[in-house]
């Protein structure tokens, strides 16, 4: 991750994309601080944004109460505005359907302001990936 | 509460012929066994 901040600040007006919420896959108490050590040093690079995805991967779960806390502190630390969710499918199918995992997810995200819902749930990635500007090119 | 609008920002769309570790034999895998992606999944 240390390195990840360095290329991000090395290289300031390039966007990054942080995939699967930086991966939290030691759950034991060491393990959710060295993630939290990674992902402060992405969140202070403001040219990095965060994937909320894939974060069954490990515990083969995915439930509001799975999600809620990663989906809270990834969002306390980069802002809403500069996280977006996946599903990762059809991997994570492997464990949840897509219908349960958007029900966890609007759950989980009952916590946020609308305003943050929609960023992490549409607005960010829209913005990110530029579909507005692909729909003005079709227009 | 309103519906939000969503764009599901991380998805995979495969040819399973072009993924090797789709054709071969199982290995293990951080997500476990695997057998339901072994095929095609296409844009639509």
């Amino acid at each position: 991750m240390a390195q990840a901040a360095k290329l991000a600040r090395e290289y300031p007006h390039a966007a990054i994309v942080l995939e699967h919420g930086g991966l939290p896959a030691d759950e034991t108490s060491e393990g959710w601080a060295a993630w939290r050590e990674g992902m402060g040093l992405m969140a202070a690079e403001s040219n990095v944004f965060a994937k909320i995805s894939g974060l069954g991967m490990f515990n083969h779960t995915c439930t509001a109460q799975s999600v809620a806390p990663v989906l809270r502190e990834i969002v306390a630390m980069f802002g809403a505005e500069r996280c977006m969710f996946g599903s990762n499918f059809p991997v994570d199918k492997l464990w949840v359907s897509y219908a349960d995992m958007i029900a966890a997810y609007r759950h989980a995200a009952t916590e946020l302001s609308e305003t943050e819902r929609r960023a992490v749930m549409h607005d960010t990635a829209w913005r990110v990936y530029g579909f507005e500007t692909l729909e003005t090119k079709h227009a | 509460m309103p519906e939000l609008p969503i764009i599901d920002a991380h998805h995979h769309i495969w040819r399973q012929a072009d993924l090797p570790w789709l054709m071969g034999a199982m290995q293990p895998r951080i997500f476990g066994p695997y057998e339901p992606l072994r095929r095609d999944y296409p844009i639509a």
